[in-house]
This record gives structure tokens, sequence and C-alpha cells, in this order.
């Protein structure tokens, strides 16, 4: 069989899913419902990139993404399930504006895809990237490889900073209550949310 | 080479879902539907539910999955690092080495702070109120 | 002699499509999480480019190992964000976005 025919067979397969699933993304009322939607138009993703000849780049998207993103996505759901009796759209009003600027914005995209003069590389054999990427993650990529797990500890920190709150522990209050008269710029009702919180 | 490598992984996805399918298809077609309201209840030999399920969930699962999702990403670079770390050598593990530390001063300020513990620790914040 | 059935302008609108489902996700939800699943498409199609270049032009991998970078930020931005939703919950106990209207607690 024709290679290119396959590669078009697969390449629209994966684009009906993208296209098809990440529309109900939008378009759920219910939002578990879109989360699972999501799943399939990230996994229709990483067909693509694997289809382009990334394969690392697809195991990445389906480790991180549907393996990370995605869970703390439904985990964020259900720590927020109040939510379900909101209703999940907008007036009618900004639906309309919303979907006109959503065909604006690729009626856009197309005529300047479709007008910019392309050049064509020819034929490239896709060979398997994980060995050229490590190499180059350690020699030319090296300072964004290391600033990575810089970035993760600043996310891990901070977002366990802003989720914590229920009960602030004795270390965190002690700087607060320890000195009589609050000159740390920090407002009485600041620092008696932990009391307050843990009242509830 | 690569796409038939990826070629065996879509045939296993196709017939993972297409198993799923037909069994699920031939149970609707044999078995005989005939509900009535014992048999329609969540638990047909337990309690009755009460209340809606979707009840919040604690938020200290939130902060593990947080941490999974950290490490998640640190052992996708790993991965690389481990195909060439012959050819290049112990520089790549000294680099690899900063990389895993940093992410450990991370780890051990969400350890030292208290995310990680799932009982809280009231007693310690009890003593404190007392000594004022 | 084999025809390429596929160009990059296909790609390209593909992501281009994703990318507009993502504003309108973006635009019109009121839920702080749904609105985030719309930013994540926006991304996967900002992520597609890349990819898409790294295979149509003579850069090497450059284009891939650009993706890999955007999706790992991808995963701290989530993390931060949600962290930031749950915590707007936490004090409001609504994340409607209509009703986020004050910035003190």
């Amino acid at each position: 069989m024709n290679p290119y025919a396959l590669e078009a067979a697969f390449f629209y397969l994966f684009s009906a899913m993208i296209i098809g699933s990440a529309l109900l993304v939008v378009l759920f009322r219910n939002i578990v419902r879109s989360a699972f939607a999501l799943f399939f138009t990230l996994f229709g993703v990483a067909g693509i990139y694997v289809l382009l000849g990334a394969d690392f780049v697809g195991v990445t998207q389906v480790l991180i993404y549907i393996g990370g993103v995605l869970i703390l996505i439904v985990f964020g759901v259900m720590l927020t399930h109040r939510s379900y009796s909101v209703d999940m759209f907008n007036r009618l009003g900004t639906l309309v504006m919303g979907a006109v600027s959503a065909i604006v914005t690729f009626t856009i995209i197309y005529y300047a895809v479709r007008r910019a003069p392309w050049y064509s590389v020819g034929y490239k054999p896709a060979l398997p990237t994980t060995q050229p990427i490590g190499k180059e993650l350690l020699t030319t990529y090296l300072l964004p490889f290391e600033l990575v797990s810089v970035l993760l500890v600043l996310a891990m920190i901070g977002a366990a900073y802003l989720i914590r709150s229920e009960v602030t522990t004795a270390r965190e209050r002690s700087p607060i209550t320890k000195t009589g008269d609050n000159d740390s710029g920090l407002t009485p009702e600041v620092s008696s949310t932990g009391v307050k919180e843990r009242g509830k | 080479m690569m796409m038939i490598n990826f070629s065996s992984a879509f045939i296993f996805i196709v017939v993972g879902v297409v198993f799923v399918a037909v069994t699920l298809l031939i149970a609707r077609l044999v078995r005989p539907a005939e509900p009535n309201v014992v048999k329609m209840s969540n638990y047909e030999c337990g309690e009755d539910p009460i209340g809606y399920s979707w009840i919040t969930f604690n938020i200290r699962f939130y902060i593990i999955a947080l941490i999974f999702v950290i490490f998640d990403v640190e052992v996708v670079f790993l991965f690389p690092w481990a195909v060439v770390f012959k050819s290049i050598g112990w520089i790549a593990f000294w680099d690899v080495l900063i990389f895993i530390v940093i992410l450990l001063f991370g780890f051990a300020y969400v350890w030292n702070m208290g995310d990680l513990d799932w009982i809280k620790d009231l007693g310690n914040l009890k003593e404190s109120e007392d000594k004022q | 002699m084999l025809v390429s059935y596929l160009s990059i302008s296909d790609y390209l609108i593909l992501s281009g499509l994703l990318f507009s489902i993502g504003v309108f996700g973006v635009l019109t939800r009121k839920n702080a999480i749904a609105v985030l699943m719309g930013v994540e498409l926006m991304l996967n199609a900002a992520n597609i480019n890349l990819v898409v270049f790294s295979r149509y032009a003579e850069t090497g991998l450059n284009g891939q190992i650009f993706a890999l970078f955007s999706i790992v930020i991808a995963a701290a931005e989530v993390a931060v964000a949600l962290a930031i939703v749950i915590a707007v919950y936490k004090t409001t106990k609504t994340i409607d976005l209509d009703k986020e209207d004050t910035l003190k607690g």
C-alpha cells in the first residue's frame, strides 16, 4: 500500500477524533463529560505527533498530558463539585460573540496558511528520536533542562502553598503570634485566618 | 520502521476497543431484559444509598496528585538521558544529579510543611496556643 | 513516483481549527476549570505547529524539543492554575467566573 495514502488515512482519522472531541469539550454542559472528551483530544494529538515522526514527543504527550494534566483537571473538578449546578455557559449574546471570534480567528489562520509560499523539503525518513533528543538535552539544551527542574519546584511549592490553609501549622503561625505588636505588615484578619478556617 | 513499531501499539488499542465493544454487544443481544425496582437499585443486596454521590473530595488528594505530576515530568526527562548515558559519560550523571537534587528540595519543602501528613498534627497547634 | 497526499498546510489548518475551538471555549465558558480546558486545547494547537515545522523544515530536532519544553511548562501551569482555582473556591465557594468580581478575600 502506498505509504502516503496510509499517512493521509491516519491523518484524517486522528483529525476527525481531535476536532470532534474538542467540540464536545467546549459544548458539553457537564464538566466531567468535557474532561473525558479532552482525553480523546489529547490522544488524537499524540497520534498526530507520531504521524509526524516525533515519537518521543508523542509518548511525552501521553505520559504528561493524559497521565498527569488530565488527572489534575479531574481532581480539580471533583474538588469543586458544587459548580455542577451553575449554568456552564454565558448568556446567548456572549455565545454568539464567542462563536464569531472563533470563526474570525480560524478564517485569518486559514488564509494565512493558504497564501503563504511554503517550500517543501521533500521526503524525510522518520527515525527514532529518543537518542538524538537525549543528546541535545544534555549538550545544547543543558541550561533549559536544568531550569525545568527549577520551574517544577517553583510550581510544586507555589501550588502546595496555595492549597494549604485548612489548618495552619504552629510553625507557620509562630512568627506572627509571638510578636505582641504586629509590625509584620500583616493585618489581624490575615493572621487569624488559620483559626477562623479551623472553626468551620 | 518507527511507524511499524507504533502500528503494533495502534493495533493493540483497536483490538482492545473492539474486544470490549463486541463483548458488550453480544451480552446485550443474549441477556433477557426484565428490569424491576429491586434490580435497578444501586446495590441490589446492600443498603440504599443516601444523598448525592458527587461529594467534594478531600483537598489533600490534590497535593498528592500534584507531586505525582511533578515527578511524572521528571521521569519523562530521565528516559532520553538513560538512553544516551553511556555515550556521554559521567558529566551526564552530574547534570541529572543536579536536576534531581533541585526537585528533591521541593519535595523536602512539601514534606517538611506537613502537606503529606494524612492526619494533620493538631496537637502541635494546641500546644503553641497554650504557651501564649 | 510517490505523490504526497498531505502538505504542511493540512496540518496547520488542523491546528488552526483546534486553536479556534479553544478560543470559543475560553470566551464562552463560565466555569473556571472549563476555561482551563479551553486553554489546554489552544496550547495543544501551538504544540502541533512546533512539531509540524520540525518535520517540514530543515531545523533538526529543535521544534520537537521546543514542544517537549512546552508540554512540561503546560503541566506546571495547570498545577498552579488549579491550585488558584481551588483556593478561590475555598474562599468564595464558587468557581463561576461571573461572580469572581472581588480582589479581596
